[in-house]
């Protein structure tokens, strides 16, 4: 394999490739190593696909965002800092980042429509806005949240998988800022204590 | 500022959420530095949210996925040698040398303009576009800072190239856009400079073309490329 710097690149570092950390596989990546890429993804892509899926709600805008997202190692894999977060969870970030930029994008169109349009379409983008809540907070599967009381695992649901800001899920819950605060506040405190403190978590 | 103790919780948790103001964040980032257990509330804070991204529905991704991704990155190690494509091209006296007429060059700089405010206009939609195809670029390592797409209209007319990051060009030299052939360069001209530092390139006649790459050249070379490759792309 040929890499960016011309040099050999993942069969060459005489290990398993199965037996690298994911630190060895990004410095490769780094130097233009498409196998090592291609074995990031492989470990990585499950992940990646379910959070977008979870966020975004459809499968065809997931690939784009999960797409992205590795592109977006693959170039800036030189710039990760070992010890500030483990590859999966910088991975995972920009997943999440990518998928929340895509939700603000069509909030954007449908606020820019409702300035636009018609009362129905007004009406409409409503519609639309309470069925990104909704996906945002719902889920079939039971979770980890779900031990946390309600309120609080909806206000992170939304803050996390829809990207809400506090104000935006106070007015789609109906309470005050200084509530969806509160509730964010305890419901992130419940879920610390359940997974430990830094490096207990998995 | 000095927030109390449930406002700074407050406004880590926003962080760690990534629903922060820039200026929460910017704040934070200062108290951190300043003090190392605000620097752990918000690593522990990352670190419940962190159990969020894991907390889905297991989806496995389409086959395809894997495949158009690992093709996009192919390119960084397909263009690398240039050198022997340029050896080819050396022995062909009929290669048709690239023309950059008067009047392709007004066209060019109107599409440049009308798909450039476009795209603006529609943001990175073009994937759901049936008539326009949106790739993301490849940087080498001569260009590790470099970002782009080429927008190509899928009837093979027009590609239009904007790059970011690019390394300066030397006095007297460029950013020449290539298309590629089965391997073999054909000058598509000088990128031109945008406001902001971005460039903008146009190739037409795409027939064929199956790769675009960039690289610095002297002004007036349009005969085969000389430098290493900045970025690549298979269109």
């Amino acid at each position: 394999m040929v890499t960016r710097d011309g040099r050999m690149g993942l069969r060459r570092t005489g290990r398993p490739a199965e037996n690298l950390a994911d630190e060895d596989l990004i410095r490769l990546v780094g130097d233009g190593d498409e196998d090592a890429f291609a074995l990031l993804y492989d470990r990585h892509s499950v992940a990646a696909y379910s959070l977008a899926v979870r966020m975004l709600g459809d499968r065809e805008s997931a690939e784009d965002v999960v797409q992205d997202a590795f592109l977006a190692v693959y170039r800036s894999a030189r710039t990760y800092t070992p010890g500030r977060a483990s590859v999966r969870s910088w991975l995972l970030a920009m997943v999440r980042n990518r998928g929340i930029d895509r939700i603000r994008t069509a909030r954007a169109i449908t606020r820019r429509q409702q300035r636009l349009e018609s009362e129905a379409a007004v009406a409409q983008s409503r519609d639309t806005q309470a069925v990104a809540m909704e996906r945002a907070i719902g889920s079939d599967v039971r979770s980890r949240l779900d031990d946390l009381p309600g309120e609080q695992a909806a206000a992170l649901k939304l803050a996390y998988y829809g990207g809400f800001s506090h104000s935006e899920i106070a007015q789609f819950l109906e309470v005050p800022v200084g509530t969806v605060k509160g509730r964010i506040r305890l419901g992130l405190h419940g879920l610390r204590a359940r997974v430990g403190e830094p490096g207990g978590g998995e | 500022m000095n927030p109390d103790a449930n406002d700074l919780q407050d406004r880590i948790a926003a962080l760690a959420l990534g629903i922060a103001s820039d200026e929460d964040r910017a704040m934070l980032e200062e108290l951190a530095l300043a003090d190392p257990s605000i620097s752990r509330e918000i690593e522990a804070a990352r670190a419940a949210v962190d159990v969020m991204a894991h907390d889905v529905p297991v989806c496995e991704p389409p086959p395809e996925l894997r495949a158009r991704l690992l093709a996009e990155v192919r390119p960084v190690a397909s263009v690398i040698p240039l050198s022997s494509a340029r050896d080819r091209v050396a022995g062909d006296p009929n290669r048709r040398r690239w023309a950059w007429p008067a009047v392709a060059a007004v066209l060019a700089m109107l599409v440049v303009g009308l798909v450039g405010w476009n795209l603006t206009l529609r943001g990175d939609t073009a994937p759901g576009d049936p008539d326009v195809a949106s790739v993301a670029v490849a940087a080498t390592a001569s260009a590790p800072g470099a970002t782009g797409r080429v927008v190509i209209v899928k009837d093979g007319t027009l590609a239009v190239v904007t790059l970011d990051g690019l390394p300066a060009a030397g006095p007297g030299e460029g950013h020449e856009l290539w298309v590629l052939r089965a391997g073999v360069p054909t000058s598509a001209g000088f990128l031109r400079p945008l406001p902001g530092g971005a460039f903008v390139g146009v190739a037409t006649d795409l027939d064929g073309v199956d790769q675009v790459a960039v690289t610095i050249e002297p002004r007036g070379n349009t005969a085969a490329p000389t430098g290493a490759p900045l970025v690549a792309a298979n269109i």
